[in-house]
């Protein structure tokens, strides 16, 4: 199996107040493998919505590379196999999600039939069948990211890019976005989504990638932590905030 | 070339739909028919002969509000759409940002070009029913103010790149009801300097020059057809100067960061 996502040495830098430059990337390099869940954790500005930017081609990095299934993201065409979801989209008031959905479809080039069976049955799939011809105006903010959740997936995508992917969303919602995600896996699709659920990123990932001030400080497999550490926030707050890898020290002791 | 016409035939229904559900047509609809009806009201007082002024009124007004509403709804395309985050999952799509510029300003010029469409019938509906003629030289109206639109929705989705919505509003509604104005001044300043002539003909050829789109006072004083070769060279101009200030837009919109 090939590579969905292959980031080499990303540097993403703003410039702030005229001449002062600021690194919210720094130096990034990852892989991501096909038919992978991936969880890209972070605390509040480490780097994460910047990286996933660049993914999308929305931020040009200053330097570094990066590739979807291969193809360098500045073209088009390289989005053809992804489906995004950014973090709190309010989609536009004055549509209704089946018509959101309608739009989305046309510009990813999905044909007019196809299209109609597809935005029906993801509106079902999401909860949202009833709400199909409602404004989105009166949607709530939970129901809001559910019709983001089924934007992201209208195309059958290869490749699901995820921000926040549960922000907003109820207990039953998040239930329902873990059982989504987990189908989507076993149709072979590659998921790379950025979460502070972390209770949810231990339950649906196979392998976690943390980032703290634009470098990335592990990168681990569930595997590896399940059962090694009491649980995943120990885990990552104690990777954080001190700088210790509760990993590596058991191992230590062992030897 | 297909798949962009796709693209702007999705952005295009979408920016009807947002138009007609905004419910801001259906105001400047009452007003154009309180004022038409109000300059009748006149004949109540004995004043006959009304006329001229009742088509200048009821044209003159729809004139405006097209203006005001064609400036507000290009204005709001790429802003509204960054503010929402909805550019984010469209952008996200195998389309480039040249495709989505230009689908965004057809979508801008088709709504406003609906808009003036609907507040011009419905003038016409009315004067219709209080007896007052209008010639032929109105569908050539209707026709040239289409690439009038071009140039407004081009222009102003260029300024909303490189300046905040409502600096852009404001610049394009200057501009564009003082055309005529700042054209006729601008052209002033170089009297007596025959080495300024070039560039201040290729700055004037630059500016706006929205007010050569409208024939409402012809419309209203009643004028002959204008000759098809000036139509065709106006229309040509509408399309070129649109484009053109798009592509001055698309020139950072290309590598901004959004």
């Amino acid at each position: 199996m090939g590579y969905a996502i292959e980031v080499e040495d990303l540097v993403i830098q703003y410039t702030r107040s005229g001449q002062e430059t600021f690194r919210a990337v720094d130096g990034l390099s990852f892989r991501v493998q096909e038919g992978e869940i991936v969880g890209f954790l972070g605390v509040n500005g480490a780097g994460k919505t910047s990286t996933i930017k660049a993914l999308m081609g929305f931020q040009p990095p200053h330097s570094g590379q990066i590739r979807l299934f291969g193809a360098p993201v500045d073209l088009a065409t390289s989005r053809e196999q992804v489906g995004f979801l950014p973090e709190t989209a309010l989609y536009s008031p004055y549509l209704t999600p089946a018509e959101t959905l309608h739009l989305h479809g046309a510009l990813h080039g999905i044909e007019p039939a196809t299209r109609e069976r597809r935005v029906m049955e993801l509106l079902a799939q999401v909860g949202l069948a009833e709400k199909a011809r409602t404004l989105n105006r009166a949607l709530s903010k939970g129901m809001l990211q559910r019709v983001g959740i089924a934007q992201a997936l209208l195309s059958r995508p290869r490749l699901l890019i995820l921000d926040e992917v549960s922000s907003g969303l109820d207990p039953i919602g998040r239930r329902d976005l873990r059982r989504l995600l987990k189908e989507e896996q076993h149709r072979g699709c590659t998921i790379f989504f950025s979460s502070h659920q972390l209770s949810e990123v231990e339950t649906i990932c196979d392998r976690i990638l943390i980032l703290h001030q634009g470098r990335l400080i592990a990168e681990r497999a569930m595997l590896e932590i399940m059962g090694r550490v009491p649980s995943l926030e120990d885990y990552f707050v104690t990777l954080v905030e001190t700088g210790q890898d509760l990993l590596d020290q058991r191992e230590e002791v062992r030897l | 070339m297909n798949r962009t016409w796709q693209i702007a035939h999705a952005m295009t229904v979408a920016s009807l739909l947002e138009t007609v559900r905004r419910r801001e047509l259906y105001v400047l609809l009452i007003l154009v028919v309180v004022m038409t009806v109000a300059a009748r009201a006149f004949t109540v007082f004995g004043v006959t002969g009304l006329e001229m002024f009742v088509k200048d009124m009821a044209f003159t007004g729809v004139g405006m509000f097209s203006t005001i509403i064609g400036v507000l709804i290009a204005a709001r395309q790429l802003p509204e759409e960054i503010q929402r985050r909805t550019i984010y999952p469209m952008l996200a799509r195998p389309i480039t940002r040249w495709q989505f510029l230009v689908a965004k300003f057809l979508a801008a010029w088709s709504s406003a070009y609906l808009c003036f469409l609907v507040l011009n019938l419905a003038a016409l509906l009315l004067l219709l029913a209080l007896r007052i003629p209008v010639r032929l030289i109105f569908v050539q109206h209707l026709v040239l103010k289409a690439f009038a639109f071009s140039w407004l929705s081009g222009f102003t989705i260029c300024l909303t790149i490189y300046m905040s919505p409502g600096a852009a509003a404001t610049v394009a509604m200057l501009l564009s009801f003082g055309s005529g104005v700042f054209a006729r001044a601008f052209t002033m300043t170089y009297v007596g300097h025959p080495l300024l002539n070039i560039p201040v003909n290729i700055v004037y050829a630059l500016l706006p020059h929205y007010s050569l789109f409208d024939l409402t006072a012809k419309v209203v004083y009643d004028w002959d057809p204008i000759h098809p070769a000036v139509m065709l060279f106006l229309m040509l101009y509408g399309v070129g100067i649109g484009l053109f200030w798009l592509y001055v837009g698309w020139r950072r919109f290309q590598t901004q960061p959004i």
